[in-house]
């Protein structure tokens, strides 16, 4: 008689079980904000010069109201760093959050792992408002907020609005409506912004420039003009976390447990769309972080959405701003759009987790 | 007057019509369920159960008028209704990597809107419907690990978890083994015996007959019959509902009603 084999499932490696512990013990959102420091401080060292890392924090923390720090270096790496790579690394902690934010937003209204900030035609919307910024005969980006930013910012809104619009029936948003609204109507701004593109001459660009997305033109200015809606839009999805978190279970069950589950909606794709259009209107379209630092969040701690808010903002922030400084560094004096970046780290670490999780989980 | 107030039933349809795709589905239903009692909705397939079930919890309904403990359902605030009728669908849905306790937590939702803190009460609440409907044993299991049977059970308690005088239950029994089933009609029991109304679709007539006080037949929309389970469930109301296929005995002791396919009693 032979004795029948037993399937042991297999646990993790020890060195992954062993960091898994100590991740468990520091707990997450410590483990985020030290990263985040972390990487701020290493994009304020890195560059065409390279600043030690004291003199850089001393002279960031000097531009702090009530701090006064005079670090003993030259006055050009004062500016280096305050003027370049301070707002750069700010613009990239926005961007990064506020992608990432709306990401677990539109993935947890839709229960869409899937869903993403660009999903309803955001980025095609906003490319379609930079193509004709570029193109009209307004001066480009003369100072700060520009005319492209401030046109993609218009567009991007306009095509969220009237995708939801076209979804709506009897006053609630159907979801696959939404999405497929916001598909067609992508793929129109898309063949418009091509043409332009096409017949733009050589005006065109920068629109290039937009589509791949970047930080290399970002300044003090733009980050302070996209600050209050990415606030704003944190502020209204930390209220409606917990709506949010009823929303997980089908739409009748959270109508049965006295939740207005159109009205719900509604407020936070308001809220995350204006998160996302601030991004995009900030650094163009960046793809991938509003897809994948929620997702995979989701699939290492779990939990309630504002645990899952607050989470993606520290780890999408972090990983911007480390892909942000890999984008102007990696090659020398020329910057690679920060986008290719994003895709390029971001879909391999990816992968890596979700296999990882899966073999956990089986 | 105060008296009839006092008694007045925690909920009570009126003629309710429930039209959908241009005919009832629901058509003329009148049912009430006082606190303390178990009420069965009863029907062959279609009959229109958990669209009339729908309607009492708030759903959208033709014409006719449903009142909570008197006051039309329209006028009571979401909220408030949700914190007197829980309700639980027939498949309800929740994403498998939810855990049992934050799925039943979530039936705190009524009591806590958006920005309250949850309390030590509503952890209680919370743990105290685990325990009471059994899921406290897997209650840090994630729900895609669980059995259809405990699944079922952690959808119970996220209802039990709402505090609510009055439970709707959209087949609450179905899937269960012969034991599980008799463990939720005595859970059932003792909530009506705390003051709970419960009214409770049930597939199987035999088991509606032998663990609900009252009983509704729906038959195409319209009520074929409704009373004691021993009125409703006869050979000739089963005949007309559910055709020949179907026979009705007498339990040799007990009296109470037994469905059986009719080729089986030949």
């Amino acid at each position: 008689m032979t004795t029948p084999s037993i399937e042991v499932p297999r646990g993790p490696a020890p060195a992954i079980a062993r960091a898994g512990a100590i991740l468990q013990a520091v707990g997450p959102v410590t483990l985020g904000l030290g990263l985040l420091v972390a990487v701020c401080v290493f994009a304020l060292t890195r560059g065409a010069a390279p600043i030690p890392a004291g003199t850089a924090i001393a002279f960031a923390l000097d531009r702090l109201p009530w701090i006064t720090l005079t670090p003993d270096a030259p006055v050009t790496w004062q500016r280096i760093i305050v003027d370049v790579r301070l707002p750069r690394v700010a613009a990239a902690i926005l961007v990064g959050s506020a992608l990432s934010g709306s990401g677990a937003a539109y993935q947890s209204v839709f229960r869409n792992p899937l869903a993403d900030p660009f999903l309803l035609g955001i980025a095609s919307g906003a490319a379609l408002g930079a193509s004709l910024a570029i193109v009209s005969p307004l001066p480009i980006d003369s100072y700060g907020f520009g005319w492209v930013p401030a046109s993609a910012f218009a567009g991007a809104l306009l095509t969220v609005v009237l995708v939801t619009l076209l979804a709506r029936s009897g006053g609630d948003i159907d979801g696959v409506s939404l999405i497929l609204a916001g598909v067609a109507l992508s793929s129109i701004c898309s063949a418009i912004s091509s043409f332009i593109l096409l017949t733009g001459g050589e005006k065109v660009q920068p629109i290039f420039a937009f589509i791949f997305g970047g930080l290399n033109t970002v300044s003090w200015t733009r980050d302070a003009l996209a600050l209050p809606y990415v606030l704003g839009g944190v502020t209204i999805l930390a209220i409606t976390s917990r709506a949010l978190d009823v929303l997980q279970l089908d739409e009748e069950q959270a109508e049965h447990l006295g939740l207005h589950v159109a009205r719900t909606k509604v407020i936070v794709l308001a809220a995350a769309s204006l998160m996302a259009a601030a991004a995009v209107a900030v650094a163009g379209i960046i793809g991938f972080v509003g897809l994948m630092v929620p997702h995979a969040v989701r699939l290492v701690w779990g939990g309630g959405f504002r645990r899952l808010l607050l989470l993606s903002l520290i780890y999408g922030a972090a990983f911007l701003v480390l892909v942000d400084t890999f984008a102007r560094t990696v090659v020398g004096p020329q910057e690679v759009p920060l986008g290719i970046i994003t895709a390029f780290i971001g879909g391999p670490a990816f992968l890596t987790l979700m296999r990882r999780r899966r073999r956990w989980v089986l | 007057m105060t008296a009839a107030l006092a008694v007045a039933p925690l909920i009570e349809a009126r003629a309710v019509t429930v039209r959908a795709g241009g005919r009832d589905i629901i058509h003329d239903v009148s049912v009430e369920v006082h606190a303390g009692e178990i009420v069965g909705l009863v029907g062959p397939n279609g009959a229109g159960k958990s669209t009339f079930l729908r309607a009492l919890a708030g759903a959208r309904h033709t014409s006719g008028d449903i009142r909570l403990r008197g006051t039309p359902i329209d006028a009571v605030e979401r909220r408030e209704r949700a914190r007197f009728i829980a309700v639980v669908e027939q498949l309800p849905e929740a994403p498998s990597t939810m855990t049992v306790r934050e799925l039943v937590a979530l039936g705190r939702f009524p009591h806590l809107g958006l920005l309250r803190r949850q309390s030590a009460h509503d952890r209680n609440m919370t743990d105290e419907a685990m325990r009471r409907s059994g899921c406290d044993a897997f209650a840090d299991r994630v729900l895609g690990t669980l059995s259809g049977g405990e699944r079922r059970r952690a959808f119970i308690a996220r209802a039990l978890a709402q505090e609510a005088r009055l439970l709707l239950l959209d087949e609450p029994s179905a899937n269960l083994d012969a034991e599980a089933q008799a463990t939720l009609f005595e859970l059932l029991r003792a909530l009506a015996a705390e003051g709970a109304g419960i009214l409770v679709v049930v597939h199987d007539l035999t088991s509606a007959a032998a663990s609900c006080d009252r009983l509704v037949l729906l038959h195409q929309g319209y009520v074929l019959a409704c009373g004691a389970p021993r009125e409703v469930v006869t050979a000739e109301h089963v005949l007309a509902a559910y055709g020949p296929h179907v026979s009705v005995f007498e339990h040799p002791t007990s009296g109470i009603p037994l469905v059986i396919p009719a080729a089986a009693a030949r």
